[in-house]
């Protein structure tokens, strides 16, 4: 059972790296208390978050200069990850609902990343600190 | 990273299998909509994308299929999901995309889709 494990990863601004953000973040959870569907479920999370970074801070254009911190911490109440970017603002939280089967009418290919994450997170909050970086908090409440 | 690979076989009456092999994510699914599109190029509406080699999906895979869907229900054809693992079925559930595919466990099955 962990309690105040934390880590941390730089992640390079490629989509091919999404891989290792999640096998990263599948090994921080195999340590927690979180367990099964729910696991696979917060991956699933991280990888729309960072995917969505990747996606809106370059306007779809791979720039090294963008870096991308992810931090999580984890203890024996909540599983919490914490990215930075400093790329483009962007508030994710701030994108409207998604209405699902609208979406399905309309065929559209994108949006669905925020849904997904809203689904499964309990807590998402973020900020736009002072030296031009995005700061996306996302829990997942541990209730074993 | 994983190996990902897209194997496209042309069956009986006008159907295709497209078997999916690898992580379909934000770095991968360009080239299965580039498939898709080949295909629908093709006037190849009636497609089976086989899942049983895809260990993960994210909104950008299932994204894909959305757009797929449209496509082929315009044209007369349909997409079918075969064999999704788990780990795929859930995150199909959780967008409701299994109320709005065809999902089946066998070839045999997805090819009566088209009858």
């Amino acid at each position: 059972m962990a309690e105040n494990y934390v880590r941390e990863m730089v992640v390079p601004n490629d989509t091919k790296y999404l891989s290792n953000v999640r096998e990263m973040v599948t090994s921080v959870l195999l340590t927690s208390t979180i367990e099964g569907k729910a696991r696979n479920m917060i991956v699933l999370a991280v990888d729309e978050a960072i995917a969505n970074i990747m996606e809106h801070a370059t306007d779809n254009k791979l720039d090294s200069d963008i870096k991308i911190e992810l931090c999580i911490k984890s203890d024996n109440e909540k599983f919490q990850i914490i990215i930075r970017d400093s790329g483009k603002r962007f508030d994710p939280t701030g994108i409207e609902e998604v209405d699902v089967k609208m979406h399905l009418k309309s065929n559209k290919k994108h949006g669905l990343g925020i849904f997904l994450i809203r689904q499964i997170m309990d807590e998402i909050n973020y900020t736009y600190k002072k030296d031009c970086v995005n700061e996306l908090s996302m829990i997942k409440y541990n209730n074993n | 990273m994983s190996n990902f690979s897209i194997n496209v076989e042309h069956l009986e009456r006008s159907i295709s299998k497209v078997e999916v092999n690898g992580y379909l994510d934000a770095h991968t699914f360009d080239e299965f909509e580039s498939t898709l599109i080949d295909l629908f190029d093709e006037g190849q509406y009636k497609i089976i994308v086989d899942m049983k080699n895809v260990p993960y999906i994210s909104s950008a895979g299932a994204g894909v299929f959305i757009w797929a869907h449209g496509q082929a229900n315009n044209n007369g054809g349909d997409i079918v999901i075969l064999n999704p693992s788990a780990n795929v079925a859930e995150v199909l559930e959780l967008l409701g995309l299994d109320q709005v595919f065809k999902i089946v466990p066998k070839l045999e099955m997805g090819l009566k889709v088209f009858m």
